[in-house]
């Protein structure tokens, strides 16, 4: 008898993605490298239509439908017909997913009020697959809603097409190359401070006018990206002297990269690299034309392709070296989770993570109120940042986990002090 | 919309003072009671508070291998194998004691003893065997260890039997406790000299028995207990 055709989009399982490889091991009860991207509507969420539009998104992007498995060697995600649920939103987000308590699935849909959120574990995609999921599910949303058809855009999805094998390639191993580049560098001095209430990740959120920002960055000469990191830099260093170290390691401050903005590729899982921007406070003081000006050549240098490529290579590299194939997983994980401890965390003070300026098409953009992104915080790196544009507002959020908030406070002053005015809001109350 | 005197930020309505420096805000024509929280949900999630015992197992098991294969190969280049089986047992007996907890998601304590019990007469067979004999094992050991871990899980049972009243549960603990010197002594008496005669472990047994009486009392007593309660509480 034949067997029935499967109608399953994509294949039955998946190897994860070499960036992707490392957060499996990193995991824990404490602990999941979660990310959260968030769509504000102009009205409450009908959160009956966003489970029907859930459904069809996951049709149109089967990489969601994946839960994560062990193999003996490595990891890998299992294809599953189960379908998720939208669950209601926390005032504390991105506690670490109970995988086997949310169906297998590496991400939740929330809502509240007039927000829908999306948590994603980081090895399934990054952030732009992210923003690129939760607004092809607000598409769909809306035209469930209003009947309203949002074309086809740069993040968002035509939920009547096909998904493409592209879509889930593992664009590292494509365009990797055989000459890779040292991963060692210098360590970072790291931020403490008293400890948030275990499970609770507090956000600051400051919104800003785009236009506004856009403007004071060229009137720098300068890119609003360049200009945040300068300030959080400053920001970082001020907190740095505010603690009196004698500890003579730089700050510094990781900044994620697109590899899409380089490379051919239509994926939706991780396909980004970083820079890190080291400051030695130590030397002197630091104006923000300075800073402005070492984060410039700083990304001038390390973003070119030749070198972005050489260092993914490299991960790809020690990812095919026989001798860590061959060991079993459980050795793996432990060595995984110590060489992430020892090296990505150790050489970073904090990381600022901008989506960029998101172009709705305009029948979108007039039910939408803003966008955000948020990061999580690690054990090291206890304050992140992350900022996203759309809808002529710019959020920039800090997360973290220490009570302090002498960074952010620093870094929105500043923004005041150029003219720039900002609005506060957050998730902590006494 | 406020901002903060302070900060100079403008604050989102929800705010009830500015989260960068924590200046209250004081709006006359807004008061704190007043203020909608719209940004964020009022619910709280709770953490995930189970351990991580799959990766305390896999984590263990490194810890344990890692001194065994190092000692067995130093040992078998250096002296072909005389001394590392000793460190070997050692480890893995002391990975029963420690590690072998981890393996279960509840408490199971009647299981830990029996293990913990079995890897100490596991170890010391090792060292007889390659010692001098088992003479010593089999009269001394193996009946000693075997009266300290029933009465160990006897007196837990007793414990942990909540049906019984406090205090008759004390006293009978003290009960076996006693009971275990006693066997503790005749066991030793019979390895030393082939009789036994009661010493040192009656003079335990009774100030034990005798609280263990007073207990058991108290708790028939109830105003008495009262009494002693109302004198005595923390």
């Amino acid at each position: 008898m034949a067997r029935p055709r499967s109608r399953r989009p994509a294949p039955s399982w998946l190897r994860l993605d070499n960036a992707a490889k490392i957060y499996p091991a990193t995991r824990s009860r404490k602990w999941m490298a979660l990310f959260r991207v968030s769509i504000t509507l102009t009205e409450t969420v009908d959160d009956t239509l966003l489970g029907k539009a859930l459904r069809q998104v996951m049709k149109r992007v089967p990489l969601l439908s994946y839960r994560l498995k062990r193999g003996l060697f490595w990891y890998y995600f299992d294809w599953q017909e189960a379908q998720p649920e939208v669950q209601p939103d926390a005032r504390n987000p991105m506690l670490p997913i109970n995988l086997q308590e949310n169906g297998g699935f590496l991400f939740r849909v929330r809502s509240f009020d007039k927000r829908i959120a999306l948590e994603v574990f980081h090895a399934l995609t990054d952030g732009t697959g992210g923003m690129t999921f939760l607004l092809t599910l607000a598409a769909e949303y809306l035209r469930l809603k209003y009947g309203l058809r949002v074309p086809e855009a740069p993040l968002i999805l035509d939920t009547r097409d096909e998904p493409h094998r592209e879509e889930w390639e593992d664009a590292f191993l494509r365009f990797a190359r055989k000459e890779t580049r040292p991963l060692g560098e210098e360590t970072a001095w790291h931020l403490k401070g008293r400890r948030e209430t275990h499970g609770y990740l507090h956000l600051i959120t400051g919104i800003i006018n785009t236009p506004a920002l856009t403007a004071l960055a060229k009137s720098r000469h300068t890119t609003v990206n360049s200009l945040l990191a300068a300030i959080l830099l400053k920001s970082l260093i001020h907190a740095r002297a505010k603690s009196r170290t004698r500890d003579k390691r730089p700050v510094k401050l990781s900044l994620p990269i697109n590899l899409r903005r380089y490379y051919d590729s239509r994926t939706l899982r991780n396909f980004s690299s970083y820079v890190n921007v080291p400051v030695h406070a130590e030397y002197g003081d630091y104006s923000l034309e300075d800073l402005i000006a070492l984060v410039s050549h700083t990304m001038g240098l390390e973003t070119l392709e030749p070198l972005i490529n050489a260092r993914f290579s490299a991960n790809v590299k020690a990812e095919q070296m026989h001798i860590i194939r061959v060991l079993p997983l459980f050795l793996k994980s432990a060595v995984l989770k110590m060489m992430y401890r020892a090296k990505g965390e150790n050489y970073m003070t904090s990381t600022l993570s901008n989506l960029g300026l998101v172009k709705l098409p305009p029948e979108m953009a007039v039910y939408t109120q803003r966008l955000d992104l948020v990061l999580g915080a690690a054990l090291k790196t206890p304050i992140n940042c992350s900022a996203v544009s759309a809808v002529g507002k710019t959020t920039i959020t800090f997360s973290k986990t220490i009570r302090e908030a002498e960074v952010e406070r620093v870094f929105f002053t500043t923004l005041i002090a150029l003219g720039v005015p900002v609005t506060i809001e957050s998730n902590w109350r006494e | 919309m406020s901002y903060c005197v302070e900060c100079g930020v403008r604050l989102a309505a929800s705010e009830p003072k500015c989260p960068l420096c924590q200046t209250p805000v004081v709006n006359p024509n807004r008061p704190v009671c007043q203020l909608e929280d719209t940004s964020h949900p009022q619910a709280i999630e709770e953490a995930i508070s189970r351990m991580d015992r799959g990766y305390a197992r896999q984590l263990s098991l490194i810890f344990l291998m890692i001194p065994i294969l190092a000692v067995l190969i130093i040992d078998l280049i250096d002296s072909g194998g005389s001394w590392s089986p000793y460190v070997v047992g050692a480890l893995v007996m002391s990975y029963c004691f420690f590690a072998f907890p981890l393996l279960f998601r509840f408490t199971r304590p009647y299981v830990y003893i029996v293990v913990d019990v079995l890897a100490l007469l596991g170890f010391l067979l090792l060292i007889a065997w390659r010692g001098d004999g088992l003479s010593w094992y089999l009269s001394l050991v193996l009946p000693l260890l075997i009266l300290l871990g029933v009465a160990t899980l006897l007196i837990i049972l007793v414990l942990r039997r909540q049906e019984l009243k406090r205090l008759y549960r004390a006293a009978l603990a003290m009960g076996l406790f006693a009971a275990a010197l006693l066997g503790l002594e005749i066991i030793i008496d019979l390895n030393a000299w082939g009789q036994f005669h009661l010493g040192w472990s009656v003079y335990a047994a009774i100030p034990l028995a005798v609280i263990a009486l007073m207990l058991a009392g108290l708790e028939q007593n109830r105003e008495l207990k009262e009494a002693v309660r109302k004198r005595l509480f923390l």
